[in-house]
């Protein structure tokens, strides 16, 4: 079923359960791993999608198509997740950079994260990224989407992503020299 | 994909967060829990309001941009505003033939009222008083450059100690050596002063 289709049975009061199950259905996966990929906990990222459907099913009546289906989710979910994020940092009030050493031995416990040394630094870096270069990597490259529709989803100009991406893939790179040359 | 460095494309690309088994069977119920029940935001269509109602709202909206504009012509302008404005817009010959006029058009009983209203803070007695904490007494500064200069201690210490006369620290700073040695010469000054 398409978007569109999708967003015809929401707006309907008759058929909108109907409609919110199939965009639950279509959209829960997605989402879950673009929160994942951007809280990193997999609990953090269980609430934070469930808040997410939330607010787009109360959302759904008001729903005016002047953007994509796709687009409005993943605006919520984004917008969720950075919210979630500065929340929780500002509730420890501790930054990843101070907390760097805790949050990889955090890691090596979590039994949702598989990975050797590498790849827990590197998991490190991502999430040391400030918030909008993390959006951009994160949406870019695990989420394979293009610039316009990240353009939409974030409001931000394709150059200006580009450059985040760029800027992020550098940090990434140094992050992971300066870590594993310790080492 | 933009080429990054091999390692890290490698390294990214291999999945390393996981999830519970049967996780997203799971969720999509926990979803439809948390939604259950949760009342949905719908913007309806606001009523027409009749045609005595708009017209109610029309003559209060006019009246209301009324008052306010009568209220800000009574207290927003005020006239200081409004004579800065013409003080800016005027040369300093036309600024000081102005303050002449005004000062012409003041009649004495005018000037007379200011004053007795206005210089309570600069009478003498105020003056005195906030100069010395001890009525009787020439402040020791003074008397310093007095004994260097002119009188003896002993002549001066007697004028200190009974004199009614309170001289003021500036007013004495001010006039010039000579015309102090002259005054204190005179020999009238300790006659007045009972001496």
């Amino acid at each position: 079923m398409s978007d569109n289709e999708i967003v015809q049975l929401c707006l309907n009061p008759s058929t909108r359960e109907q409609g919110y199950k199939i965009l639950v259905n279509v959209y829960a996966k997605k989402i879950y791993w673009h929160v994942r990929r951007m809280v990193t906990d997999h609990d953090d990222a269980n609430d934070v999608v469930q808040n997410c459907f939330v607010k787009i099913w109360k959302g759904l009546p008001d729903f005016r198509q002047d953007s994509k289906l796709f687009t409005w989710v993943y605006r919520i979910a984004t917008n969720e997740s950075i919210t979630f994020i500065n929340e929780k940092y500002r509730r420890s009030s501790i930054t990843l950079e101070t907390e760097g050493e805790s949050y990889t031995s955090h890691l090596k416990t979590d039994p949702w994260f598989d990975g050797d040394e590498t790849k827990r630094q590197l998991q490190l870096a991502i999430d040391s990224l400030p918030d909008k270069q993390k959006q951009v990597f994160v949406m870019r490259y695990y989420d394979e989407m293009k610039y316009e529709e990240m353009e939409a989803i974030l409001g931000t100009t394709t150059g200006a992503l580009k450059a985040s991406y760029h800027h992020a893939v550098k940090k990434i790179e140094i992050f992971l020299k300066e870590r594993l040359n310790q080492t | 994909m933009e080429p990054i460095n091999d390692k890290l494309n490698q390294q990214l690309k291999e999945q390393q967060l996981l999830v519970p088994e049967g996780y997203f069977e799971q969720l999509e119920q926990d979803i439809f829990k948390a939604t259950t029940g949760v009342k949905q935001i719908e913007i309806t269509a606001r009523k027409q309001p009749t045609l005595i109602k708009r017209l109610i709202i029309v003559t209060a909206v006019a009246a209301s941009i009324a008052l306010v504009y009568i209220g800000v012509n009574l207290f927003s302008k005020d006239k200081i505003t409004r004579l800065g404005v013409q003080f800016a817009e005027m040369t300093d010959a036309e600024i000081n033939n102005y303050m002449d006029e005004q000062i012409a058009s003041l009649s004495y009983d005018d000037l007379y009222g200011y004053l007795n209203t206005n210089v309570d803070d600069l009478s003498t007695d105020v003056l005195f008083a906030s100069t010395y904490s001890d009525a009787g007494q020439i402040d020791e500064s003074i008397t310093g450059e007095l004994h260097e200069q002119v009188l003896d201690q002993d002549v001066m210490n007697s004028v200190i100690d009974q004199s009614p006369i309170m001289l003021d620290e500036t007013i004495m700073d001010s006039i010039d050596n000579e015309l102090l040695q002259e005054y204190f010469n005179d020999a009238t000054l300790f006659e007045n002063l009972g001496l």
